[in-house]
């Protein structure tokens, strides 16, 4: 072990990422593009008016007060009055509206006689989104509509609007939301997303240039400069040295320096763009620099799979979304079989999305997310173990050519 | 054999000679299908653990927190004695929300000096918190509206008016499509069309890019008589048969195992499913056309697709994002796809009110038939080959 000979390799590593357009498109181009657009999808933060129809039976003072109530609620908006039932049916088929509310006949009449009223709401729920904010909508603004009649009401018996309150309200039920106050989805999705977008680019990336290596030692046939067919071939894994420890950390360093750049990125100037909460802690960064390393010996363990530069890529792509439920922060981890998480335990974006995101949007200190921590320990061990093994069987397949 | 037939044979005899094709080929989405489908296969969250600080310890307090613990999304597994630990328990991710009930409180309410439960839910898992945040809001509203009425009517006040009080205006739900709120189908649906759009796309590339990587595009198209439309098509047989039989026995299995419900028309179900394999073939071929170049084309289509999941709309609706994540999503088969497969399955529409999902794809499918002539040009130049 020579820490020059490592350096030299990091050095010869990273102008490889630069100069091979494969790796360039992904590690760099891929990078940028996809931390960009992932952006663009919950710049909103949150859904707002969806369009639902109303069918007004009664068409009294009350039913149209109730109507301007719910089309000045946040989460809907009244986009068509249809006359009939019917109708409001056909536009929610034909997908204009998410849901179409019917104010009964009779409506004002019975409440001002004193009694209940309703309103029908046939709300689309296959898209649960849409529907939690639809149904929020209308329960809250039918609550304020009671409340405001029945203070009214109990003023007229003849008790103080202070009494009445009271009655209305004799407990408060506050809901307070942690860590995520507005409910925004760009603070929800976008920090794991830049957690894979890291892992991902970096597993295909190094891929295809540690792929290439591989496919050159066997040979392959390729078109020179004047048009001849000739056959590439190298007898050298790397030119600095033939010991594969020294390769996986001078690869590794090169990959780690490059990313590390990226994640600081997306840790202190994303987030002034994009507009996402985030904590700083120094075990960020630890953390961090844990992760890319145990992705790179992951990245440089899994060439033993591939026979040609592209199979990184047909191999990795599909994994992004299966990858993303897996920490357990959109789908909730006691509802995931049992063998899955042990499995997901692997992939280092469990644990480091785990880790990362619990301390950077939860502000978790060190000390609570230990567990995610050590989960990287061990893989990094492992992954550098398979890295260090598929290398040695690289270097060992050139003595032979 | 006509030209399509040898065409199509010598594409089976292609990819049987390559192990790690027939794996990205049946393989892996077999096994994300797999992992997708276990991941979601509880349906609804059920019993997921949150803490109760109850300081009051009255009667009313404790059956406040049974009734919170007898609602399906909760179950109370801790007791807690300040908000730090509950704050703790919530980053830790062994909990997902804390109740908070002051002392006093049954006095108070006695009293009537209006005291106050807190609910803190973990909102940085919005989902969850969602669904946790539902639940404990129900109960408790069941609760304190029981309290009250009894509260009242001791101090004196007409049944008719406490009774009246609880609800002037209901909202009676009459829930479409998904009336249990199962949260695992609309998922699993979009996640398993995601996860075949990517490697649907993959295969057309490497299928018609390994012709120009080996340099043999000129066997191809000689095999085909010269006609890029057989060529291309007689390739794009035997996959189309796969996928197609692979995405329905994922939906068969999935509605087997987990009780979901299909309302819909099955045989236009396998034509929309059909037209979605179509166009993103043609897509991934229109990017070989155009770079002849089987790494690029591989690059260009993984950032085509792997977009689609969010930016269809599965994580956000896309009605929430500004116009550029519509227009994108709109160039995506997979977006009119879901939703036809959504309709279809569980909100059992009439095929008619989803022709436009079909004329969607099959305009997608038709843009990247228009590239044919130009992946033909590019075929019979030689120097295209063997780039890497």
């Amino acid at each position: 072990m020579n820490i020059k000979t490592i350096l030299n390799i990091a050095k010869q590593e990273f102008t490889r990422i630069f100069t091979d357009q494969g790796s360039l498109l992904i590690m760099v181009a891929g990078v940028f593009l996809y931390s960009v657009f992932y952006m663009v999808p919950f710049c909103n933060h949150i859904v707002r008016d969806i369009p639902i129809a109303v069918v007004d039976m009664d068409n009294t003072c009350l039913s149209r007060e109730m109507i301007r109530d719910l089309n000045s609620s946040e989460m809907i908006k009244i986009t068509s009055r249809p006359a009939t039932v019917e109708d409001a049916e056909e536009q929610y088929y034909q997908n204009k509206v998410r849901a179409y509310v019917v104010i009964p006949k009779d409506f004002e009449r019975d409440i001002f006689r004193g009694g209940n009223s309703y309103l029908a709401a046939y709300e689309d729920s296959s898209f649960l989104i849409v529907y939690k904010q639809v149904a929020t909508g209308l329960f809250s603004t039918s609550m304020t509509m009671g409340a405001k009649l029945e203070i009214g009401s109990f003023m007229k018996k003849g008790l103080s609007l202070q009494q009445a309150m009271n009655i209305k309200l004799p407990v408060e039920f506050v809901e307070e939301p942690l860590f995520n106050p507005i409910g925004s989805y760009q603070n929800y999705i976008y920090p794991m997303v830049l957690m894979l977008v890291l892992q991902q680019t970096l597993l295909i990336g190094a891929g295809i240039l540690c792929a290439t290596i591989k496919e050159t030692i066997r040979g392959y046939k390729k078109l020179s400069k004047d048009g001849l067919v000739i056959e590439d071939k190298i007898d050298r894994v790397n030119d600095f040295s033939d010991n594969p420890m020294e390769i996986v950390l001078g690869k590794s360093c090169a990959y780690v320096s490059l990313y590390f750049i990226y994640a600081m990125l997306f840790m202190f100037v994303f987030p002034t763009i994009v507009v996402y909460d985030f904590h700083f802690n120094f075990a960020i960064v630890i953390t961090m620099l844990l992760f890319l390393f145990t992705v790179s010996f992951l990245a440089q363990a899994l060439v033993y799979f591939y026979t040609e530069r592209e199979n990184s890529l047909l191999l990795l792509i599909i994994t992004s979304v299966p990858f993303i439920f897996q920490p357990g922060l959109i789908w909730p981890k006691e509802c995931i079989p049992f063998w899955l998480l042990i499995l997901a335990k692997f992939v280092p974006s469990t644990p480091g999305i785990g880790a990362v995101v619990r301390m950077n949007q939860m502000g978790a200190s060190f000390l609570q997310v230990q567990d995610d921590f050590w989960t990287l320990v061990f893989l990094c061990g492992i992954y550098f173990f398979f890295a260090y093994k598929e290398t040695k069987r690289q270097v060992d397949s050139t003595k032979k050519n | 054999m006509s030209a399509f037939f040898k065409v199509a044979k010598r594409e089976i005899e292609r990819i049987f000679k390559r192990p790690i094709i027939v794996f990205s080929l049946f393989g892996l989405p077999i096994f994300f299908c797999i992992v997708l489908m276990a991941t979601f296969s509880s349906g609804i969250p059920r019993d997921l653990p949150i803490a109760v600080a109850d300081f009051d310890n009255s009667a009313i307090s404790r059956q406040i927190v049974r009734m919170v613990d007898s609602t399906p999304a909760c179950k109370v597994k801790y007791r807690i004695d300040d908000i730090q630990e509950g704050k703790d328990l919530l980053t830790g991710v062994h909990a997902y929300g804390f109740l908070l009930i002051p002392r006093d409180f049954s006095k108070d309410i006695k009293r009537g000096s209006h005291p106050q439960i807190v609910f803190y839910y973990n909102n940085q898992m919005i989902l969850i918190g969602g669904i946790i945040d539902k639940d404990v809001n129900t109960a408790i509203q069941t609760a304190l509206g029981g309290f009250d009425a009894l509260i009242q009517m001791k101090k004196g006040l007409p049944k008719d008016i406490v009774l009246r009080k609880v609800n002037v205006i209901r909202v009676d739900e009459h829930i479409k499509g998904n009336p249990f709120l199962n949260y695992s189908y609309f998922l699993t649906y979009a996640a398993v069309a995601h996860t075949f759009q990517i490697i649907i796309t993959f295969m057309a590339i490497w299928a018609v890019g390994i012709e120009f990587k080996e340099g043999t595009t000129k066997d191809w198209l000689a095999l085909a008589d010269n006609s890029i439309i057989t060529a291309v098509f007689g390739k794009l047989f035997f996959y189309i048969i796969c996928y197609l039989t692979m995405i329905f026995a994922t939906y068969a299995l999935y509605i087997l195992l987990f009780g979901a419900e299909f309302e819909g028309n099955m045989l236009f179900l396998l034509f929309g499913t059909l037209c979605f394999i179509l166009a993103y073939q043609l897509v991934g071929i229109a990017f070989v056309a155009v770079t002849s170049n089987l790494r690029f084309s591989f690059s260009s289509g993984a950032f085509y697709t792997s977009l689609g999941f969010t930016l269809a709309g599965m994580t956000f609706p896309s009605i929430g994002m500004p116009w550029f994540g519509r227009f994108y999503s709109a160039l995506l088969p997979v977006r009119p796809y879901v939703a036809l497969v959504i309709d279809q399955v569980m909100r059992g529409f009439k095929p008619h009110y989803d022709l436009i999902y079909i004329w969607w794809m099959l305009g997608l499918a038709l843009l990247g038939f228009c590239f044919l002539p130009l992946l033909k040009i590019h075929a019979q130049d030689e120097r295209n080959w063997f780039q890497l």
